[in-house]
């Protein structure tokens, strides 16, 4: 099994409320090192300042949404790729599809189940 | 992906231990048969050791699948205090009444995976229920307000006891009953209501752990809100009266 442990993550969402369940979630499950920003922008930022190996975002959020900020990763070339799971709530199937197209490498659907996050991360950065 | 799969390396390591079982099985029934008639005390001891190991075998696997229910047990017990933890931290992380507001929405919305709902507080002095905030509750509530006990919300607000509803043909979704009513309780006083009407397409019903963050959301929000109120209350009065001092000291 690959060593999973000490793995940066970005969770992106404009809710505080679901940036702590899915930090507390990963924090329990090893030792991921995780960063919260609330929007895009944010995100962006702190890509600049750290080295990210797995970002989570929403895709609606002020400033600079998902699909933008997958867009913007993507136009890194950094190599290896960083997975990127999108978040999304029921009813955005077209934002979803938009961000996978984009180059997203899985989606999660709010609520977010505790197990199932675990295991797209840990087989994401497996 | 599902809690079964979750197990699934435990799973796959009973369905190969069950082939070694059946594998043994044939060897000691061949064994037998070969050796019954011909079998030295040595062989008749080493074959009953044999069986013995077998039945160990069973236990094992019996044990093994016992550990991997507790497994999922447990992973599904840490599931629900992480979401317990995170709705009474978020619920008490500030005395602003829009951001309470705001937080119970987020809970509601993204914690339950509630589409169309409520918060409604009761207005002592006019004997009603005055809706606070919500999603698409007005298409459900469009006066903004119902007086106490009329129809279920009103009846909740006026009993303090929780109702939940779960329709089971297209008549009983047609009555258009709200999915869960809680009181929001302080000191055993109901000072408002959560109400669901709808949940999100993907979601049939609610989950075991819904229940307990719809009851913790009832009991804390109310405090929460009450906090919020008397904080709002207290700084306006702390404005007045610094005002009213500056007015004296420059007189």
């Amino acid at each position: 099994m690959s060593n999973v442990s000490n793995k940066n993550l970005l969770v992106v969402d404009d809710s505080a409320t679901t940036r702590m369940l899915i930090s507390l979630t990963l924090k329990k499950e090893g030792t991921y090192r995780i960063t919260e920003v609330a929007n895009g922008k944010e995100a962006v930022d702190k890509l600049g300042d750290q080295t990210v190996d797995c970002v989570l975002t929403d895709i609606n959020m002020p400033h600079m949404n998902g699909l933008d900020l997958i867009t913007y990763i993507r136009s890194q070339h950094s190599e290896p790729k960083v997975p990127i799971i999108v978040i999304t709530t029921q009813g955005q199937e077209q934002s979803r599809d938009e961000g996978l197209a984009k180059g997203a490498n899985a989606y999660l659907t709010k609520p977010i189940s505790g197990p199932k996050l675990v295991s797209l991360v840990r087989e994401l950065l497996a | 992906m599902s809690r079964d799969e979750e197990t699934r390396p435990t799973s796959v390591s009973n369905t190969v231990l069950r082939g070694r079982v059946s594998e043994l099985e044939r060897q000691v029934a061949d064994l037998q048969t070969g050796f019954e008639m011909q079998a030295s005390g040595g062989e008749k001891a080493l074959l009953e050791a044999l069986q013995e190991a077998l039945v160990r075998v069973e236990q094992v696997e019996k044990e093994n699948q016992e550990f991997a229910n507790m497994y999922v047990e447990v992973q599904e017990q840490n599931e629900a205090l992480a979401n317990l933890y995170v709705v009474s931290q978020r619920l008490h992380a500030t005395f602003e009444l829009e951001e309470v507001e705001q937080i119970v929405a987020e809970i509601l919305a993204e914690m339950v995976g509630a589409e169309e709902f409520g918060l409604l507080v009761i207005d002592k002095s006019k004997n009603q229920l005055r809706v606070l905030a919500g999603e698409s509750i007005h298409e459900r509530l469009p006066k903004d307000s119902l007086p106490m006990g009329e129809g279920v919300i009103g009846d909740v607000a006026a009993t303090g006891e929780s109702f939940y509803f779960e329709p089971k043909s297209e008549n009983e979704v047609k009555a258009h009953l709200p999915l869960a009513t809680l009181p929001m309780k302080l000191n055993g006083t109901t000072v408002g209501v959560v109400v669901i009407y709808k949940l999100l397409s993907h979601k049939k019903s609610f989950s075991a752990i819904d229940y307990q963050i719809l009851e913790l959301v009832a009991t804390h929000a109310a405090s929460a809100l009450v906090s919020a109120r008397l904080h709002s209350t207290m700084g306006r009065k702390l404005k007045t009266m610094e005002g009213f001092l500056q007015l004296m000291k420059s007189k």
